[in-house]
């Protein structure tokens, strides 16, 4: 038994490094690693580059809408906050709100689609039942539908998205977990009585991270696009916050004179979801190279 | 010659039908356009002929063509092109006139006698006469929406084919105003007895009549022929309004030709329109005020020292420059200004220090103060953005509560709010300044308890006498504004751009055009 | 085959039914109701509680979801709070435009991606299809109301080619709309056609087909590409069923009087009918789409045919 357990283990990491060597081949993959990194470090010390109060909130009227200059690379709004500072304290805004809806229906759809792959019958039944209802609504109207009754703000902003998202999840999950379910050591698992909960946390999740990983990435990129989306429509997060959409949004109405102010936030958000899309499919080919 | 293969001629092929397919359907849709503009032989390319159409591009589209049911501005504009009152408020002085009525005459302090002009045709061909006048009247008053301008209506009646009488139930000063609300125009009796549906089929007597809606896209009117004024009669006989929500694109559209009229342009684009030769811009100086209300009867915003020192601290000329691009006027006084009675009496202007004394005033601590301003739309956003900014100067914390339209009124009516904006447009003074009536608590979110003011409303509502009801209206204008029930933000400026082949253009300080006077050079 | 699309079509009334009832029951918990907004902010408390009688919205949730499915199985889809309309003609008349959106953009993205997806597969790995794989990447990065726009900015404002909004200028008015929607859908399409291509090209039939000396040209077109088409077919499909719902924004970018931008106008307006039947609307066409793409499944792979027995 023990013997069995190192040579599983032994098994696993070698393919772990293997899915690695894989990666670092795929330059696209490697590329948006990169862009990704800088992204996350530029997030990470937004506060030491620019201060929140004096360079994001405080408007400084007369310094309004300038085009892109030496104090001002990226110009500054209407109310004469510099854009730069806006962008990249908007990368920590928009990458959390990302981050936490995908934890959201990670969990969320996670949990659903295993109790619903490795039960099966009814209750797979009616878990799936309810995800096609989800499902066959559109996404964004369904989030804009959630956002019109929780209320326009950060919170309800993710759990909108979140909620949305959750049948992608729940049906990756139950796919991967439908695999794994009968294979002999999930059997054996069973036969000496562990608990469901165990097996589906110890055993199962953990032999099915491949497909989730990848959708976690590729979910990621979404979050982002869908954020922007919401918050152009004037759904997303309250002001003054410099997420990119709201940055969009504002900026629409100067675009025949202040085009910078569209341009730039939508370059960043393509850039961020670009990475995270080269970085998904990398990450899928490496993981499963049948795929390829 | 190679032979071409059985694959790339059943792409070629699938091409050549998706090319015609795509060209039909976008014939077809040429064709729709078409009838949208139908009777308008010349197109918008032909600017040589004399043209018969006017494209109006409008912000968003007017929930109703009723006059009943709605409470938006674009369908009072509508509105007024298609039905008439027996009074109007004219455009320049902003004093009530004769529309419907030939005369109005007040016997004596409660009965007021109409005569009407003779031979009005309504769209349907049926003649106007007292016994619509007084179906429309009674039909208005036994709307609940209504009834701020109904209620001082106690008896109408038709003294003959052309004459009604109307009896208040106490002298009131506002009827010939009341009247001229949209919800008090003319519609045939026929058609309130057969319970029409006046968004579906809107008959009046105005001078423009609906030809099409085509939802979501464009409204085109066609020319009333039997209107009853004929100086005041249709001169371009098709008006299309098409919606375009997007202010640029209303800009672009104009100066692109696609568009003859832009109804409300973006402020961020006056300035280069009115660089551009072939466009002319009008300015209108508006009675619309943009206003930040306190929830004034919860503690801290009960304490006027408080309301004074945010109405000192907020810098007007900023809210301008920064959320309304320059374009707007600063007003600190709680009426609008323009109109014969407007004052600015005790006003607040904008200055740290006395804000800091009220707020020493006051005694409290400014942290504590949690002042969530409610927002409905991206302007006020904007606004509350810059307000933000100014109050932490005073050490108050601002938090901008976006929300839409349909929660912002929500929160406001169940008074589950602390500060809102909203914006007001009235057609006369007196309707500010009855506002403040604590029994307008309910439907004014301005309005405060306070029994001297309530007296005084009550005595200018009573005072037909123009000058004494002038006075009275000042000393009303001066208690609010030393209480700051609400802090006036700024006056509107609207831009209307058009055209300049265009003449006739009178855009009225509250809000409308009459596009009947409108015509080409 | 007849038996499985009635099957398939039955299938979607119990998810209809719960398609409304989520949207019904999220919709009332939303803040504020259509009955403030139709008589504005100076309403009197009389008013309020006249028209929310007049609305049924003093009846319990569970009664009003009762009375509409009553209806809407009589085919009444009930009628617009704020225009008195009727929810069918309201939304019949402005699903055209999104569908002849939604076409013209497929038929722009189809003829874009399948030739740049063949190429990039037959000149694998040359500066082609390198820059063809970028581009679709980009493509499919891009969000789709800011590349609107850029071209609304270029196009429209700057060079003045093009209408920036509506649709009353005939064929003009659906370039931009459609040249945006149409580019991000490009880019998954060329990329699934290449991939399919790809594998195909490297199986026995096709090496065979070469040594026996097929031409180049009939060995891509004759023998690769219409084995490669199904999973493409797959992916026209799901982006055409997520244009259909997916174009709001590009429709509230250039005013495109369609179903998206009208059902978050009645999401603003709390118009429960009326959002109910844009949902309902688009949730049958998202289904009808994707049955029409199996059954063309079908017909190109005679294997899964037989499923449909």
């Amino acid at each position: 038994m023990k013997e069995q357990d190192t040579a599983l283990e032994f098994q696993k990491n070698s393919q772990v490094k293997e899915t690695f060597r894989r990666l670092a081949r795929n330059r696209g993959a490697m590329i948006g690693i990169v862009i990704l990194s800088i992204l996350l470090l530029l997030a990470l010390s937004a506060d030491l580059l620019f201060d929140y109060e004096t360079m994001v909130e405080a408007n400084n009227v007369s310094q309004r809408l300038l085009p892109p200059c030496w104090e001002h690379p990226f110009g500054t709004d209407q109310f004469g906050r510099d854009m730069l500072a806006r962008v990249v304290h908007g990368s920590r805004l928009s990458l959390t709100v990302a981050a936490c809806s995908v934890t959201l229906s990670l969990l969320a759809g996670g949990l659903l689609g295993a109790v619903s792959g490795y039960f099966g019958g009814v209750v797979d039944n009616v878990i799936m039942r309810f995800m096609d209802v989800v499902m066959a609504i559109p996404m964004t109207m369904f989030a804009i539908v959630i956002v019109a009754a929780l209320g326009t703000s950060t919170v309800n902003l993710i759990i909108a998205l979140g909620i949305a998202s959750v049948p992608l999840f729940a049906r990756v999950v139950r796919s991967a977990v439908l695999t794994v379910r009968d294979v002999e050591y999930i059997e054996a698992a069973r036969a000496i009585g562990a608990k469901h909960s165990t097996i589906i946390l110890r055993h199962i999740l953990p032999n099915c991270m491949a497909p989730i990983i990848v959708q976690v990435t590729l979910r990621m990129a979404s979050a982002i696009y869908n954020t922007a989306a919401l918050s152009f429509l004037g759904m997303g997060v309250s002001v003054p916050s410099p997420e990119w959409g709201a940055l969009l949004s504002n900026g629409r109405n100067f675009i025949s004179q202040s085009g910078y102010l569209c341009v730039i936030p939508g370059l960043a958000i393509m850039l961020t979801v670009l990475s995270l899309n080269m970085l998904g499919d990398g990450l899928r080919d490496a993981l499963d190279p049948r795929l390829k | 010659m190679k032979k071409i293969s059985k694959w790339t001629s059943l792409l070629l092929a699938a091409v050549m039908l998706l090319a015609i397919l795509a060209g039909c359907s976008s014939s077809t849709d040429g064709s729709n356009s078409g009838s949208a503009n139908a009777g308008t032989p010349a197109g918008p390319s032909s600017g040589a002929e004399v043209k018969d159409t006017l494209r109006v591009a409008m912000t968003s589209e007017p929930p109703s063509l009723s006059i009943y049911d709605h409470s938006s501005l674009l369908s009072v504009l509508m509105n007024v092109q298609m039905y008439n009152g027996l009074t109007r408020i004219d455009y320049t002085t902003l004093e009530p006139v004769c529309d419907l009525a030939e005369s109005c005459t007040v016997e004596n302090e409660v009965e007021w006698t109409f005569v009407l002009h003779q031979g009005v045709k309504f769209h349907n061909g049926e003649e106007m006469t007292s016994a619509d006048v007084v179906a429309s009247l009674e039909y208005a008053k036994s709307l609940p929406a209504a009834t701020l301008y109904t209620a001082s209506m106690e008896k109408i009646e038709a003294l003959d084919s052309y004459t009604v009488k109307i009896t208040t139930t106490e002298p009131y000063a506002g009827l010939l105003y009341d009247l001229a609300y949209y919800y008090n125009f003319i519609v045939p009796k026929s058609l309130i007895d057969q319970g029409n549906d006046f968004n579906a089929n809107p008959v009046g007597t105005g001078p423009y009549k609906l030809k099409e809606w085509n939802y979501g896209n464009s409204i085109t009117l066609e020319r009333h022929d039997g209107y009853f004024q004929a100086d005041h009669a249709a001169k371009i006989p098709t008006v299309i309004f098409s919606i375009v929500p997007e202010g640029t694109s209303r800009t672009i559209a104009l100066k692109a030709g696609d568009v003859d009229f832009v109804w409300e342009v973006n402020s961020a684009d006056v300035a280069s329109l009115q660089d551009s030769s072939n466009v002319t811009v009008a300015e209108v100086p508006s009675v619309e005020a943009v206003i930040l209300f306190f929830n004034n009867d919860k503690a801290p915003f009960d304490d006027a020292n408080l309301r004074n020192a945010i109405a000192a601290a907020i810098n007007r000329e900023d809210i301008i420059a920064a959320a309304l691009n320059g374009y707007g006027t600063v007003n600190y006084s709680c009426i609008a200004q323009g109109f014969v009675e407007s004052t600015d009496t005790n006003a607040i202007a904008y200055d740290l220090e006395a804000a800091k004394a009220y707020l020493a005033a006051w005694g409290g601590d400014p942290a504590s103060v949690e002042l969530k301003i409610i927002c409905s739309n991206e302007t006020r956003v904007a606004i509350g953005t810059v307000i933000q900014s100014n109050l932490a100067q005073l050490g108050i914390p601002v938090d901008v509560v976006s929300m839409d339209t349909a929660a912002a009124l929500n929160a406001w009516k169940t008074g589950d709010f602390i500060a809102t904006m909203g914006s007001w447009s009235p057609s006369n003074a007196l309707s500010y300044a009855q506002r403040f009536h604590s029994d307008r608590r309910q439907t004014y979110a301005g309005a405060i308890n306070s029994p001297e003011l309530d007296q005084l409303v009550n005595r200018a509502k009573g005072t037909l006498d123009s000058k004494e009801r002038a006075a009275l209206i000042d000393q009303i204008v001066g208690t609010v504004n030393s209480l700051s029930p609400q802090v006036t933000l700024y006056q509107s400026t609207w831009y209307r751009a058009y055209d300049e082949k265009l003449d006739g253009v009178l855009c009225s300080a509250t809000g409308y055009v009459d596009f009947c006077d409108v015509y080409w050079k | 085959m007849v038996k499985y699309i009635a099957k398939r079509v039955l299938m979607m009334i119990p998810v209809l039914l719960g398609v409304i009832l989520l949207v019904f029951f999220i919709m009332n918990l939303a803040s504020g109701n259509a009955v403030l907004l139709i008589l504005g902010e100076n309403a009197t408390e009389e008013a309020v509680a006249v028209k929310t009688r007049e609305l049924g919205l003093d009846r319990p949730i569970l009664v009003r979801y009762a009375a509409y499915v009553a209806d809407l199985v009589r085919g009444d889809m009930g009628t617009s709070y704020f225009s008195s309309r009727s929810v069918a003609e309201e939304v019949l008349s402005r699903f055209p435009a999104t569908l002849k959106l939604a076409v013209v953009s497929a038929i722009i993205s189809t003829l874009l991606a399948i030739p740049l997806g063949i190429f990039a597969a037959v000149r694998q790995n040359t500066l082609f299809d390198n820059f063809s794989m970028i581009l679709s990447l980009v493509g499919n990065s891009m969000p789709a109301f800011w590349l609107a726009l850029m071209l609304m900015m270029l196009f429209a404002e700057k060079l003045g080619w093009l209408p920036a909004q509506g649709m009353n200028n005939g064929w003009r008015s659906y370039v931009l709309p459609a040249v945006s929607i149409g580019f991000i859908n490009m880019a998954a399409i060329a990329r699934t056609t290449r991939s399919t291509m790809l594998e195909t090209v490297r199986q026995d039939y096709i090496r065979t087909a070469r040594a026996k000396g097929v031409d180049e040209e009939a060995v891509v077109m004759d023998h690769a590409f219409p084995n490669a088409l199904i999973p493409t077919i797959t992916v026209i499909g799901v982006q055409f069923g997520n244009l259909l719902g997916g174009a709001i924004l590009v429709e509230t970018v250039f005013a495109w009087p369609g179903l998206g931008r009208l059902m978050v106008q009645s999401v603003n307006n709390r118009d429960v009918p009326l959002v109910l039947g844009c949902i309902v609307i688009l949730s049958i066409s998202y289904s009808v789409v994707n049955l029409l793409v199996d059954l063309v499944y079908g017909f190109v792979d005679p294997r899964v045919r037989s499923m449909y027995k």
